[in-house]
């Protein structure tokens, strides 16, 4: 009698922890498909307080919200901006912080690019001793904002934060020498793709560099068509059907292109 | 004279730390710790690279928050549970006075909570080691620090035991702990309206400034604290503690029992 009621209880807490396990399942297919992690958050100094003076930590939670909602959203970086610059209001000496709104932000328009600069700023007012800052930044100037004299002044404070990687040295010290911008630009994100341990940083290189690659493959195979045929192609089916392409390349971002009059490759998302 | 003091001292704080130690509760609390320490090797593979930097802020704030819980829980029923339990009679009855089983529990507290937040941090330290961030040697001033805050909060505790039920008392605790790590933040809201400015400047020297042993994010950057630094904070703790220990003496020494 005494081990029927014991094997009893055994059998109720397995059914109870199956029961459990369903509701859950039913509960996770009731969610919205797109997770959002609201980023609203107290101001830094009350945060603080709340969280009995352990900034850093406060620091650390909100990156990780941050995180979780740039996942959750399948890359939206709206009000991201907002909540990295709580995060360093928390702890301004948290570097990568800055580096990654100084990367990610210009992608969202001017005002998230005047957003980031302003981050970016900050962090190296900081003396955080971390390149990515600096070098970010002058990725930032050079294609978001077309502005290469500010990309080759934060090009030059990358080259010389102590502990730069060499491949980030070169690219830096040989930003400005090059008549090629597009091979240029690519070789700054072959570098960040080689040097970051971020997967979320070394996914838009990889993609980046794929794109200027098609580009690059693109502008080619035109002059190549210009020679034989002497004229430019219309179209880039025409590339094909010449026998100078196997097949268009599919754009990373999804972007179509297309062929100007001059033979200039055009693009539109 | 001294020695027997000291003796009756030591004597009581002996007792209060292996009284302390046979408590299931401490070590339910502790388990928590430890999985929450471990824990933050997961927190640390998701924060896009920056393991070691939430690693060492989470475990840093975990032993804080952890040896915190240990303390308030330990401490505000300290010597109301002896008057409840009529065991304060039975201590009472030696050649000891009020002030020495005062003293004598503070020790004997703190050198168990100090055993607590030292196992939580043998165990941080391996979590850093192993994540790849070397022998943390900041962690051991801030928990150091942290020690000496504890100080305070377990004479802040130990006052309020001695007239008000456990529940009260902690209640009063959490709320100097968010006062005393506030301050700075009072004066700032003050600043601008003179009387206030007076009156949050007078509360900010009398009321514990807790904020002064918060090193963390300090010792997280790699920058240790000045050894001038560490003696007037030790001074500020010993002293602040021993104000309030003697204001538990003279609550206790009114009370009827």
């Amino acid at each position: 009698m005494v081990a029927v009621y014991k094997y009893g209880l055994y059998a109720a807490v397995a059914t109870l922890f199956i029961l459990i396990a369903c509701v859950q399942m039913v509960s996770d297919r009731q969610k919205p498909s797109v997770p959002f992690i609201a980023l609203q958050s107290l101001p830094a100094p009350v945060l603080s307080g709340a969280m009995l003076g352990l900034r850093s930590a406060a620091a650390s939670l909100l990156w990780l919200q941050t995180i979780q909602y740039i996942g959750g959203t399948g890359g939206g970086l709206a009000g991201v901006g907002d909540s990295i610059e709580r995060v360093v209001a928390l702890d301004p000496k948290f570097s990568y912080p800055y580096a990654f709104a100084v990367l990610m932000l210009p992608s969202e328009g001017k005002e998230a690019a005047e957003q980031a600069i302003a981050l970016g700023k900050a962090g190296i007012a900081q003396n955080l001793g971390d390149w990515r800052i600096p070098y970010y930044l002058a990725m930032t100037y050079h294609l978001t904002l077309k502005d290469t004299t500010n990309a080759a002044l934060y090009m030059n404070i990358a080259a010389n934060t102590p502990g730069v990687p060499e491949g980030i040295k070169l690219s830096a010290h040989n930003y400005g020498l090059r008549s090629d911008l597009r091979e240029e630009t690519k070789q700054i994100w072959v570098a960040i793709y080689e040097n970051s341990a971020d997967e979320v940083v070394r996914a838009q290189a990889q993609n980046n560099v794929e794109h200027i690659s098609i580009m690059q493959l693109l502008d080619q195979a035109i002059a190549a068509y210009k020679k034989v045929q002497g004229t430019y192609p219309t179209n880039l089916d025409q590339l094909v059907k010449a026998g100078i392409l196997p097949s268009i390349p599919t754009d990373p971002f999804g972007i179509r292109y297309g062929i100007s009059p001059e033979g200039v490759l055009t693009y539109q998302l | 004279m001294i020695w027997r003091i000291l003796h009756t001292l030591f004597v009581i704080a002996r007792s209060t730390f292996i009284e302390n130690l046979r408590d299931k509760v401490l070590y339910g609390i502790l388990l928590f710790a430890f999985m929450f320490t471990t824990f933050t090797l997961f927190l640390g593979s998701i924060s896009l690279g920056e393991n070691t930097y939430v690693i060492r802020s989470l475990g840093l704030a975990g032993i804080y928050l952890f040896g915190l819980l240990i303390t308030i829980f330990l401490a505000t029923a300290l010597v109301f549970k002896e008057i409840e339990h009529k065991t304060f009679y039975f201590i009472l009855s030696k050649p000891v006075s009020r002030w020495q089983v005062v003293v004598g529990k503070f020790g004997g507290l703190w050198a168990s909570v100090a055993a607590s937040v030292v196992g939580m941090l043998a165990v941080y330290l391996c979590v850093v080691w192993y994540q790849g961030g070397g022998f943390d040697v900041g962690a051991m001033y801030a928990v150091g620090y942290q020690l000496l805050e504890l100080m305070v909060i377990i004479a802040l505790s130990i006052f309020f035991s001695t007239y008000a039920r456990p529940l009260a008392s902690v209640v009063y605790v959490v709320t100097f702990l968010y006062i005393g790590h506030s301050l700075g933040l009072l004066l700032g809201v003050a600043k601008d309206t003179p009387v206030l400015q007076s009156a949050a400047m007078g509360l900010y020297y009398a009321l514990p400034n807790l904020e002064k042993f918060n090193i963390r994010e300090v010792v997280l950057h790699g920058a240790l604290p000045p050894l001038e630094g560490v003696a007037v904070v030790a001074l500020y703790s010993v002293l602040y503690a021993a104000l309030l220990l003697v204001g538990a003496s003279l609550l206790l020494g009114r009370r009827e029992l």
